[in-house]
């Protein structure tokens, strides 16, 4: 049975339901006069790593509860894996995995205990010792999780996630907390998932992470989308070059013309687009007559940060959204 | 570099339920286990509290009611007090939501946890008259072995009413104040600690609250081991009756999640300080 996809994308197709992981269609959630989801119609495909990017309270968290049945949406229609993830059979949980923003394990108790504690249910789970060689917590499985760094609890809880052979996996913030050789081994693990079948919605406020492992990024803002599309289209959508040059420590006279261009939490001048070229010359004057040095200078194409940041700043609305290369 | 994930095995079947309740009962036993506050409340106070009165001057039956009654202060103690904070705690961590999110059936979650409380309160009344045994109450083996009918009656009875009121409590740093002043009274004034002065009217309202007929029986079983019924009728109405309130309530109010009731004023908050 074939179905027409939804306008909402403006685009016509067809589409076979079962190549859908998850369906959205208007999907609203209101908490009192606060709209935390507004009208989202999404469908993403399976197979594919999805990160929904957004500011703090946009509704990513919201979202992902939706899709994991922890939260009823006030209005619209939500599909997991063709069923209403309000209303799952035990086969629907048996396929769908999920991490948090917390960690969610008993702390009294082993790794190894509490993974094969949460093995039993399934039907057909992974050797705890394999969940957690692809988390990079193997030596670590017989140590208490009330004795695990912040960094192992998170590694330990997506080791719990994955036990199942999920699927369709729901991330939340996933890497928050990890060192970067763990945040790239679990990209690597996500990676792999995907490769041979899992659906992996991820949130995260990393946007390399995004832009590393994501075949798309929907950006969400005050509950909208406002960018559903590959990391590369985003940074297309940015446009031009871009200018970055991380100030040497102790600047601070930084003439007014620049100084509306850094990034103050990096401390670091970033034009993109029309403004990138006289910014540049402006940096390389200024620098020249203060004789600072200009050897961290980057001119560049743009990053998905600065698509992200010129996106969320302006605070563009769903009809300006950039479509998704794939879906 | 992470391994190879493996292939996936043959097995493809859900498992069953009563293998699930088994494998969860013996889980919850371990945590229970591990806990010190599970212990400190539920096995260690009935014994302390023992060891400082003593089992008393008075006579065969005084000595066994006081252990009687403080066996089911820790029965209680365990059933309520423990079952609804670890409730509470793991939904506040998340824990619960980590098991909804497995198949296990829910009636598996709660038979097998209420199965592990059960378990640790016959071990909590059990070592607090093998306490007073060794401190000089005339308890026996055989009195010890019949008190565990009343002492598991009372125990499910508790631990459904742990279940229900979970659901209300809205914290983990409020579940044990909360749970304390709600089954402290009864306890007490049910007669744990021996008889109390008091108006006739809460005398018989005792009779109504499910730590009297867990007290009485347990005393009387462990004064006449053997003897038939160990409950009342009138006693087994009352442990069913709260049963099936506390069942009824948890159907009804249960909750794996932490309430989203404080939602809108973080949300508005965050709203409001976007972007990051």
């Amino acid at each position: 049975m074939t179905a027409a996809l939804g306008t909402a994308r403006g685009v016509t197709a067809t589409r076979v339901p079962q190549a859908w992981a998850v369906q959205l269609e208007k999907v609203c959630k209101r908490y009192g006069e606060v709209t935390a989801v507004d009208r989202v119609s999404v469908d993403i495909a399976r197979g594919t790593i999805v990160a929904v990017l957004g500011p703090n309270g946009a509704g990513k968290t919201t979202l992902v509860e939706m899709l994991a049945g922890f939260v009823t949406p006030t209005s619209g229609t939500i599909r997991v894996l063709g069923e209403d993830p309000r209303r799952p059979s035990r086969r629907w949980r048996a396929q769908v995995g999920m991490v948090s923003q917390a960690t969610a394990l008993d702390p009294q108790l082993t790794v190894a205990e509490v993974l094969a504690a949460l093995a039993g249910p399934f039907p057909d789970p992974l050797p705890a010792g394999e969940a957690l060689g692809l988390v990079g917590l193997t030596g670590e499985a017989q140590t208490r999780v009330q004795a695990l760094s912040g960094g192992q609890q998170r590694r330990a809880d997506l080791a719990a996630a994955i036990i199942g052979r999920p699927s369709l996996l729901f991330l939340d913030e996933p890497t928050t907390g990890f060192d970067p050789a763990a945040r790239r081994q679990t990209w690597t693990m996500i990676g792999q998932l995907a490769g041979r079948g899992t659906t992996v919605v991820l949130t995260t406020h990393y946007l390399e992470e995004a832009s590393q492992i994501a075949d798309r990024v929907l950006v969400l803002a005050a509950g909208r989308v406002i960018a559903d599309a590959t990391p590369a289209a985003l940074r297309a959508q940015a446009g031009g070059s871009t200018v970055r040059y991380p100030l040497p420590a102790g600047v601070r006279d930084l003439p007014a013309g620049l100084r509306r261009h850094l990034r103050p939490h990096q401390n670091t001048i970033v034009a993109t687009g029309t403004t990138a070229a006289p910014v540049l010359a402006a940096i390389v004057a200024w620098a020249r007559a203060r004789r600072l040095d200009l050897s961290a200078l980057e001119v560049g194409p743009p990053t998905l940060e600065d698509a992200y940041l010129a996106l969320t700043r302006d605070g563009q609305t769903p009809s300006h959204r950039t479509e998704p290369s794939h879906a | 570099m992470p391994e190879p994930l493996a292939p996936a095995g043959t097995r493809t079947g859900l498992p069953g339920w009563l293998a699930l309740t088994g494998q969860q009962a013996g889980y919850q036993l371990r945590l229970l286990a591990r806990s010190t506050r599970s212990l400190l409340a539920g096995v260690l106070l009935p014994v302390l509290v023992l060891l400082m009165r003593g089992t008393g001057a008075g006579g065969r039956g005084d000595q066994l009611a006081l252990a009687g009654g403080l066996a089911a202060l820790g029965v209680i103690s365990s059933a309520f007090v423990t079952h609804a904070s670890t409730l509470v705690i793991g939904r506040e961590s998340g824990v619960l939501r980590r098991w909804r999110m497995t198949p296990l059936p829910p009636g598996s979650f709660f038979a097998g946890k209420i199965a592990a409380t059960v378990v640790v309160a016959d071990a909590s009344a059990l070592l607090t008259v093998l306490v007073a045994a060794l401190t000089g109450a005339p308890a026996s083996a055989a009195g010890a072995a019949w008190m565990l009918i009343p002492v598991t009656a009372g125990a499910l009875a508790w631990a459904s009413l742990g279940t229900a009121v979970s659901a209300f409590i809205p914290t983990a740093a409020a579940a044990y104040p909360l749970l304390t002043v709600t089954y402290l009274p009864i306890v007490l004034v049910s007669g744990a600690l021996g008889t109390v002065s008091r108006p006739a009217w809460l005398a018989t309202a005792a009779t109504y609250l499910p730590a009297r007929p867990v007290i009485i029986a347990t005393a009387g079983a462990l004064r006449h081991p053997g003897s038939w019924p160990v409950l009342t009728p009138g006693q087994l109405g009352v442990l069913a009756g709260w049963v099936a309130v506390g069942l009824a309530v948890a159907l009804v109010c249960f909750r794996w999640d932490p309430g989203r009731a404080r939602q809108p004023r973080r949300a508005t908050a965050r709203l409001r300080s976007s972007p990051a």
